[in-house]
């Protein structure tokens, strides 16, 4: 069990006066089975005229904020501390192709929960290049071959093949042109996996949230050094024991290939970045000006286990 | 004359003079000006020509009483199995969880909105369809097949109300009297009011603008309903709530009747934005303080994706298979023609066609509405001729066709009585949008009439040659008006140069009159409401003008046209026109425009009478120019039996408060607008200018008219900035441009 402290804070200069800005916001932790939220808050500069939190229809946490007056700077500022345990991996023995059947086969409410990570949305689906995905589809999903194994090894060829490179794409890029690439940032890599697991019919989730990043041995970590991150997540068969080991949801990192993950603290999940993205919105007036600024920093609470083995994280 | 029994001959040349009637009176009910070719509105958004004018044919489509009967059932129980279907896949979902609806289908479209699922709850929402409308086609056999639903916003209803009004004025209806449809108003009106459960609710009509396809529908819908007709700009949301901006603060809306699709409603939903949304407004939506009609999420039912799927999936949820079967042209293997898409031939009926009675196959849309009583149909609808290139789901209608339900009246089971919504005061409650629209809609008219008078005078002034080395007195008024440099002639050929600069003066002039025509026209065609009903048939016919101009720019005709439909535009201004905030707006934009026309006029008369190179008659010739440009020849003529002197005309043109035309007069003018306004603060101001040139006589600069016109423009400034809302300029929000991605 860990406890950390996640510090996000986004701020907007704008060249002119704005007179009317909303803001959505997807920045406070949701709780989950190896996850408590101890604090949460998100407080913003100017205070905002108007603050409604809500559920969205994934559950998670919804922050719309309207700031209806003249401001020249916006910022938004997330903090909680959470308590975060590491995930026991599913024991199901089933093959990948079982489990799709499984989950194209489900009725009542598993059908509601689980079925709509089956569908292909359009950030995570390729236009142009579905030969690459399916490429990429047919050498780990080998018929008959355990889901786990499958997805641990989907997990690893996107580490080893994609290289991380925050400067080859933005919010917006097309999957396509990350295929075609084979580099990206957590945002790109969590999509194509969840769009490789789609496209062979496993239900698969666009998780959002922080990694705890670490300094290099000898170094202080430094503020804000942190990173919002994302990941996936596969349903690999009904929680309770069908008599082939549990199956249930797991979570894995392609960009640290991490199954599962071990240092991470969740916000939500969707179908993809844009069900989960942890700030949008629209300002309205005279300038489309607008300078953004993100810093992260992920703190680990819990001291006593502070000198827990390093390892390279990107996010 | 029978013009509904096929078995009776149709005569071509009556059928003729009756499109002849009908084209004339759709133009005159105002179609032809809001979906003419609308160039540029003040806001500087340039409109384009989605929308194209139509030709209602003089054929009529008839059903019988007992077909429409039939009709009446199957689309009302279509209606009620999307509700249905709708109510399931936002709410309880039992289709997926039954296994019927695959939820990977559901979720992967764009029209299945996730911030609906489970809404209806939430907002308390009554329902999620409050009308509705369906393509129906009939095979030749005498089946009948829906080929698409119209969920989202279903539209057609105006061109049902318009087409109709317009036909029943034309066509010999003889004893055989369709069944009225003048209930569909009050229907509408109910279902929108039944949509919630406020009592004696605000609705508008939110549309996208004129440059929707449908505006004219929406426009028309708006009016004869008596409900505002807004765009996205107009709204905003506070403390949860939808308002309306007017000149007199922010009024609470409580229902929305949107004519804009249900995914481009909130860009803070899709993060993407059109001029059309409103930021914010699911907030208001899901918090139940507002109501739209429809629901939001109504959308889905049109994806082309999960068409295939409502019939089997409704006919699970209701247990009754639909009567209506659909077959879209979507879903078609082979060709998207009726034929090929009904998988038989289609009915083939007949259509006044280029001069020829021919049998086209048709599609015809009808209308239901459902309010706390049932759902009601609508006996009547559009129907459109599918020509062999239309797709029959896009509504191209180059042909449209009435549809006629003759026999007794249906009774209805549902009796119509007629629910209170308040009725809504366009003279106090103006829109911020509309008045700025009516703002400058009052410069153009003005701005117009200076530009074709002055280019009639040029177009028609003897030649002289005092004039042939230089520009007129006329084209340096108009080069004033329109902002060019007065063109000079070249003085080698001195008649022809003359000639030759009267044709560019008049070219350049004419590229503005047209422009400011658009103007009025763009305009005009979003604030209805605010007009008289002639001025659509006046607007309509400056369409035609401004066509004539284009083609030639120095048709006098023409120009005397433009002139006599801006003096009856002008006079259903002031004589038809409620006085109000609307009024007292567009009115002040207008004496502004006439009283810059009027420095503007007598910069150059003071310019020519000094002019020492011209003989008395060029001068008094020059000066007779300015007046007539003005409109203010016959004025002075009355007054003065002697020559034309500068000391005269600047009496008339700037001083005389009698003269409707002078500087004086306008300003007065303004300064009563702005008393009306409330706008105090501009009134001592404007005042000043009035008195500053009170002074102005023969030896004054003409600097000190072009101070008086600097200040009369940072006034009217003022009065825009301060009372009117600017467009606002959208940016969006991201969380990331590039990741930050921190390697450590």
């Amino acid at each position: 069990m860990t406890r950390y402290r996640v510090r996000h804070r986004t701020s907007y200069e704008y060249g002119l006066p704005v007179n009317d800005a909303y803001t959505v916001a997807c920045l406070l932790p949701r709780e989950r089975t190896v996850q408590d939220v101890i604090t949460s808050k998100v407080t913003t500069a100017p205070e905002p005229d108007q603050f409604v939190e809500t559920r969205d229809v994934f559950g998670n946490r919804v922050v719309q904020l309207g700031v209806h007056h003249v401001h020249e700077s916006f910022e938004i500022v997330a903090e909680s501390v959470v308590e975060t345990r590491v995930q026991t991996p599913p024991t199901t023995t089933r093959s990948w192709d079982d489990v799709a059947g499984q989950a194209r086969a489900l009725l009542g409410r598993r059908a509601i929960s689980v079925g709509p990570y089956r569908a292909a949305t359009g950030p995570s689906t390729p236009v142009e290049r579905a030969d690459l995905l399916a490429a990429l589809a047919a050498k780990v999903f080998v018929p008959g071959r355990p889901i786990v194994e499958a997805v641990t090894d989907l997990s690893r060829e996107i580490f080893e093949t994609y290289a991380f490179d925050p400067m080859a794409t933005d919010w917006a890029t097309p999957l396509d042109t990350v295929l075609e690439k084979q580099r990206g940032v957590c945002q790109d890599f969590a999509h194509l996996a969840t769009s490789v697991m789609r496209s062979v019919g496993l239900p698969a989730s666009y998780v959002s949230g922080y990694i705890e990043t670490e300094p290099p041995p000898g170094e202080v970590k430094s503020i804000g050094a942190d990173a919002s991150h994302a990941w996936c997540s596969v349903w690999t068969g009904p929680g309770d024991d069908t008599g082939a080991g549990t199956g249930g949801w797991l979570d894995f990192d392609p960009t640290n290939h991490q199954v599962p993950p071990t240092r991470h603290v969740t916000v939500g999940w969707g179908r993809d970045y844009a069900d989960v993205a942890p700030v949008r919105g629209v300002v309205l007036g005279p300038s489309a000006h607008q300078i953004m600024d993100v810093a992260v920093d992920v703190t680990r609470l819990d001291e006593a286990s502070q000198s827990q083995s390093q390892s390279q994280s990107q996010s | 004359m029978q013009t509904v029994d096929a078995n009776e001959p149709i005569n071509p040349v009556e059928l003729g003079i009756r499109q002849a009637a009908i084209d004339r009176l759709l133009m005159a009910e105002g179609a032809g000006h809001i979906v003419h070719d609308l160039p540029v509105r003040s806001d500087g958004r340039s409109v384009g020509l989605a929308s194209r004018p139509w030709r209602l044919d003089p054929l009529p489509y008839v059903l019988s009483a007992d077909e429409f009967s039939w009709i009446e059932g199957a689309v009302t129980r279509r209606m009620q199995m999307l509700e249905a279907l709708l109510d399931d896949v936002y709410g309880e979902r039992r289709l997926v969880s039954d296994g019927i609806i695959d939820p990977a289908k559901l979720w992967a479209s764009p029209g299945y909105r996730l911030s609906a699922v489970g809404a209806a709850s939430r907002r308390h929402q009554r329902r999620w369809l409050s009308s509705y409308a369906v393509d129906l086609v009939r095979t030749a056999d005498g089946v009948w097949f829906a080929i698409a639903d119209h969920t989202d916003t279903p539209a057609g209803l105006g061109y049902t109300l318009l087409d109709r009004s317009v036909l029943t004025q034309v066509a010999d209806v003889g004893n055989d009297l369709p069944q009225t449809i003048d209930s569909a108003l009050a229907l509408m009106r109910r279902a929108l009011v039944d949509s919630t459960s406020v009592q004696g609710p605000r609705v508008v009509v939110l549309t996208s603008g004129i440059d929707h396809p449908a505006y004219v529908d929406h426009s028309y819908l708006a009016t004869q309903m008596g409900f505002n007709i807004v765009e996205g700009p107009d709204l905003v949301v506070r403390d949860g709530q939808l308002w309306l901006q007017t000149l007199g603060g922010l009024e609470q809306v409580d229902v929305l009747h949107r004519r804009i699709v249900d995914r481009q409603l909130d860009p803070l939903e899709t993060n993407t934005y059109g001029s059309a949304g409103i930021p914010a407004v699911l907030l208001a939506d899901d918090a139940g303080t507002l109501t739209m009609g429809n629901a939001h999420g109504t959308g889905v039912i049109e994806d082309a994706a999960l068409l295939g799927m409502w019939d089997r999936a409704g006919a699970a949820l209701t247990g009754e298979d639909p009567w209506l079967q659909l077959k879209s042209p979507r879903l078609a293997q082979g060709g998207t023609r009726l034929d090929d898409v009904l998988g038989r031939p289609a009915e083939r009926v007949p259509c006044f066609v280029d001069g020829r009675v021919v049998d086209q196959p048709i599609v015809l849309r009808f209308h239901a509405v459902a309010t706390d009583d049932g759902i009601a149909v609508v006996p009547g609808g559009n129907g459109r001729v599918v020509e062999a290139h239309d797709d029959p789901t896009l509504p191209t209608p180059a042909r449209a066709k009435d549809v006629w339900v003759l026999g007794d009246e249906i009774a209805s089971a549902l009796v119509t009585e007629a629910r209170s919504a308040p009725q809504v005061d366009f003279i106090t409650s103006v829109p911020t949008r509309a008045a700025n629209s009516l703002y400058w809609l009052g410069r153009a008219s003005e701005r117009a009439e200076a530009v074709a008078r002055s280019m009639r005078v040029i177009a028609t002034a003897p030649p002289i040659a005092a004039w042939s080395g230089r520009a007129t007195p006329a084209m340096q008024l108009l080069a004033a008006l329109t902002g060019t440099e007065a063109p000079l002639p070249v003085p080698t050929s001195p008649a022809g140069a003359l000639t030759e600069a009267r044709k560019v003066a008049v070219a350049a002039a004419a590229e503005s009159l047209e422009f400011h025509i658009g103007s009025m026209l763009a305009e005009s065609a979003s604030v209805r409401e605010f007009l008289s009903t002639t001025t659509g048939r006046v607007l309509g016919e400056m369409v035609d003008t401004r066509v004539r101009l284009r083609a030639r720019h120095d048709d006098v005709d023409a120009l005397d046209a433009v002139l006599l439909q801006l003096s009856a535009f002008a006079g259903l201004w002031s004589e038809s026109v409620v006085r109000g905030p609307a009024w007292y707006f567009g009115d002040f934009a207008k004496r502004y425009e006439r009283a810059l026309v009027a420095l503007a006029s007598a910069t150059v008369a003071s310019r020519v009478a000094i002019d020492a190179e011209l003989s008395d008659l060029a001068r008094r010739r020059g000066l007779e120019a300015v007046l007539a440009a003005n409109d203010s020849l016959v004025a002075y003529r009355r007054r003065h039996r002697s020559d034309v002197e500068l000391e005269a005309v600047l009496a008339l043109v700037l001083h005389d408060q009698r003269n409707p035309r002078s500087a004086a007069a306008s300003i007065a003018g303004m300064v009563r607008n702005a008393s009306a306004i409330g706008w105090t603060a501009g009134i001592d101001r404007l005042e000043s200018v009035a008195s500053d040139l009170a002074g102005f006589g023969t030896g004054s600069s003409s600097d000190q008219l072009d101070t008086a016109a600097d200040r009369l423009h940072g006034l009217a400034k003022e009065l825009t900035a301060t009372r009117l809302i600017a467009p606002p300029h959208p940016t969006l929000v991201r969380a990331r441009l590039v990741d930050p991605g921190a390697v450590a």
